[in-house]
């Protein structure tokens, strides 16, 4: 983007909200301007205050021409206002179009449309449902936890969700949201169901979790303590992985 | 189906019988919604079940109470909404863990809260599940009674009806109306008879939409 610092013979440009931030100032040939008061300052006229040369090498502006210039160029004024005005953006660009008119404009190449694998839109679709569902999922448990009875405190629903967190980060994101439900004394349940596996997780207020797993051919069962902040152990992520 | 007799306490009630269970305090989520599923939580004996003579789940039978009767019982616990209904041979074919017994379903005696017999309308069909209660206290006992409930909860399913019914009035005049009409029970009754209609209508509405839906989504594979 191209800056140039714009003059007027007329004085310091305005600044925001339309008004100088100084009451007067100088011009280009660096004649004190007066600000402007609604009445003259009473007592004994001052003595007229000796014009001060321009130390750069630009000649002086016309009275009621504006220069542009560059901000690059550093003109120097004593006291003076520089007010930077950006050039457009897009004007700019014409310009450059123009001056180097002897090269033959390169159009942009048309960018070719988007198209996705179906790999790709489902499994874009299928992040989208898991989104959806973890804030159905959160709506739960705000839901349980709020109101005149609460099913659960509070405490519990911010529990839950933590432990919900780590076991889905645990699974590498893969984890199905669980079925939950409260129970009669403040607990939230969890339980995952996929074919012959059952996991379960119970939070219980002022206790540790617990994880509960059921073969449902093996009969194999299995339950474990789960300190809900702490990392999962190697066996209930051992578990988790039968459910993605 | 035949309307069972009620039986004596201890009893064991009839095979095929449908049988539910009223929950304390089960918000189900939209997913356990989705997979009407109960958790296990839900059979398990309250500390009333576990103070019992016949230390038994409390459990209603369908044919004969009304689930909004069963949840009158209980206090009209707004907490207590989540029915699940299953089926008795279903409780019986659980294999237990060894060294359990399989469970068992009986008739129970309905109590009120001072402990009287209660004689209501809809009391006689209250029942219970044993074997919930089985070994010690060590952590593999434990361990064996939860994968009891957790079996059950398999067998079981979450009503669509929620305690009390949402069924609309209008639609329990008309079915009341038309139960009169055959000339049967009092006007009390012929209530009862219709939110029981109303609650199987309800019901098999559901199973049919899943059907059909199933059919849709197996149509695209």
């Amino acid at each position: 983007m191209t800056m140039t610092a714009t003059a007027t013979r007329d004085g310091p440009s305005l600044t925001s909200a339309g008004h100088s931030t100084f009451g007067g100032g100088l011009n280009l040939s660096g004649t004190y301007r007066a600000p402007r008061f609604a009445r003259p300052p009473k007592g004994p006229r001052p003595k007229p205050i000796p014009e001060p040369s321009l130390p750069s090498a630009q000649p002086a502006a016309p009275p009621g021409r504006v220069i542009h210039a560059k901000i690059e160029d550093r003109i120097q004024f004593k006291d003076s206002v520089v007010v930077i005005k950006a050039v457009a953006h897009g004007a700019t660009y014409a310009l450059i179009q123009v001056t180097d008119s002897a090269v033959p404009r390169k159009e942009p190449a048309p960018s070719k449309p988007r198209t996705l694998s179906p790999e790709r839109i489902a499994r874009k679709m299928a992040a989208l449902k898991a989104f959806t569902k973890h804030m159905q999922h959160r709506e739960y448990l705000n839901r349980v936890s709020a109101g005149e009875r609460p099913s659960i405190t509070l405490e519990t629903a911010a529990k839950a969700m933590k432990a919900w967190n780590a076991i889905w980060v645990a699974s590498g994101g893969l984890m199905p949201i669980p079925a939950a439900c409260t129970g009669p004394d403040g607990e939230m349940f969890y339980s995952w169901d996929r074919g012959r596996h059952h996991l379960e997780l119970e939070i219980i207020p002022g206790q540790h979790a617990e994880f509960f797993y059921r073969d449902r051919e093996t009969e194999q069962l299995w339950a474990e303590d789960y300190n809900i902040g702490e990392p999962l152990s190697a066996e209930a992520i051992q578990k988790l992985q039968l459910f993605r | 189906m035949t309307k069972p007799r009620p039986g004596s306490d201890g009893d064991l009630l009839p095979a095929g019988t449908l049988v539910f269970r009223i929950g304390k305090r089960a918000d189900p989520s939209p997913e356990a919604l989705k997979q009407k599923k109960p958790p296990e939580i839900l059979f398990k004996p309250s500390s009333d079940d576990e103070e019992s003579p016949g230390k038994r789940l409390s459990i209603w039978i369908e044919e004969l109470t009304l689930p909004d009767q069963g949840w009158a019982f209980m206090g009209c616990d707004p907490a207590k909404t989540m029915v699940a209904c299953l089926n008795v041979d279903a409780i019986r074919a659980i294999q237990p863990p060894e060294p359990f017994d399989p469970l068992g379903a009986e008739w129970e005696q309905a109590l009120l809260p001072d402990g009287s017999v209660n004689n209501l309308p809809g009391a006689e069909g209250h029942a219970g599940i044993t074997g919930l209660l089985q070994g010690g206290n060590g952590k593999m006992d434990s361990k064996r009674r939860k994968a009891l409930r957790s079996k059950l909860a398999d067998a079981a399913e979450i009503s669509p009806v929620p305690v009390p019914h949402n069924l609309p009035e209008e639609h329990l005049r008309v079915a009341a109306y038309f139960i009169h009409e055959k000339g049967k029970g009092s006007q009390e009754a012929n209530w009862i008879s219709a939110v029981r209609q109303l609650r199987r209508a309800t019901v098999q509405a559901h199973k049919q939409q899943e059907e059909q839906v199933g059919e849709g989504k197996g149509g695209h594979h």
